[in-house]
């Protein structure tokens, strides 16, 4: 079995710190646009094989998604996912377009916009993980869907041994409630030196005084 | 070597403390590092210094949010140099920080960070 799976907790607690520092950053970004206060839940890390991943993403997501995908590739490959429920999604394209009137289905103009705020929100996530961990991650063109997401990450998946993993933080628009998950979804290789790298940085920082 | 001057870091990330840690130590190898995990621990470790000099404390924890936790500290200990050190760098947050003048450093932190902060060349309060 894959390394990935038997971290030990420092190394666990630092992979869930690094995805905290890097949704903090996107949070950032993601309430200047909106002009509105986004609060963060304390993150939550599950790592999984794909095929036990649908009946988690049934009890998280109860109907239809938007989703904003972005592939990146370097010394780990994977996809990161934003998720919002496709209503709130909606909210969301209202407050960014500044459209007073109530829209009951996504123009391409909107859609637009939504592919925007979630190629900003998980470019400012991903780089600041790069950064962190000392390497580079080049990202392909961000892609926006609708679809349940544990349909989607099952699609994503080429082999059965690969693993999803999922952080969890809920965020929400203050004044909106509107909510939100941003969840990875890396091969196993990936899932390794992704963990390897995070290893090297805990160690440097172990054998410190 | 240790001095008399104290410095506790409150983080519920083991990593986030370790980074800390070895960047205050860089800098002032003088001070006296304590840390805490989340707020409860945070005010317990308190009772336990006789005065605080600095601390960092993030935001986002389990239990006490770092704001409620800074004004507790800031009544029990008026002198101490504070700073948020948080990867929520919203700039709501950042005002709510200021308003009860604690300083605010963002995550990811680096050496320089934590050096003009304990060697208060920083135009935080």
């Amino acid at each position: 079995m894959s390394g990935v799976f038997h971290l030990r907790p420092e190394v666990r607690d630092a992979l869930t710190e690094i995805f905290n520092i890097g949704i903090g950053h996107a949070a950032g970004v993601l309430s200047e646009l909106v002009n509105d206060e986004i609060l963060l839940t304390v993150p939550e890390l599950g790592l999984t094989r794909h095929t036990d991943f649908a009946a988690i993403a049934g009890k998280l997501w109860h109907e239809p998604a938007s989703i904003v995908r972005q592939s990146f590739q370097g010394p780990f490959r994977g996809d990161a996912l934003l998720i919002f429920p496709a209503r709130e999604s909606l909210e969301l394209v209202r407050i960014l377009l500044a459209e007073p009137t109530p829209i009951e289905s996504m123009t391409e103009l909107e859609r637009e916009a939504l592919l925007e705020v979630g190629n900003i929100i998980l470019n400012a996530c991903l780089s600041c993980i790069a950064d962190l961990l000392e390497q580079e991650i080049t990202n392909a063109l961000p892609l926006y869907l609708e679809s349940d997401p544990g349909s989607l990450v099952n699609s994503l998946i080429a082999d059965p041994d690969w693993y999803v993993i999922f952080i969890r933080i809920d965020f929400t628009v203050k004044r909106h409630n509107m909510r939100g998950n941003i969840l990875f979804v890396l091969d196993v290789p990936a899932a390794d030196a992704f963990s390897a790298a995070v290893e090297k940085l805990v160690d440097h920082f172990e054998s410190e005084p | 070597m240790n001095g008399d001057e104290t410095f506790l870091i409150v983080d519920d990330a083991r990593l986030a403390r370790k980074m800390v840690r070895s960047f205050v130590a860089k800098a002032r190898p003088d001070l006296t590092i304590f840390e805490a995990g989340d707020g409860e621990e945070a005010l317990k470790v308190l009772s336990g210094i006789k005065e605080l000099h600095y601390a960092t404390i993030d935001y986002n924890m389990p239990g006490m949010n770092g704001i409620d936790l800074a004004k507790i500290v800031k009544e029990r200990c008026p002198t101490a140099r504070i700073a948020l050190l948080t990867a929520n760098v919203q700039a709501p947050l950042r005002k709510r920080a200021a308003d009860i003048a604690v300083g605010f450093i963002d995550k990811p932190i680096n050496e320089a960070k934590i050096a003009a902060f304990v060697t208060q060349t920083a135009t935080i309060p």
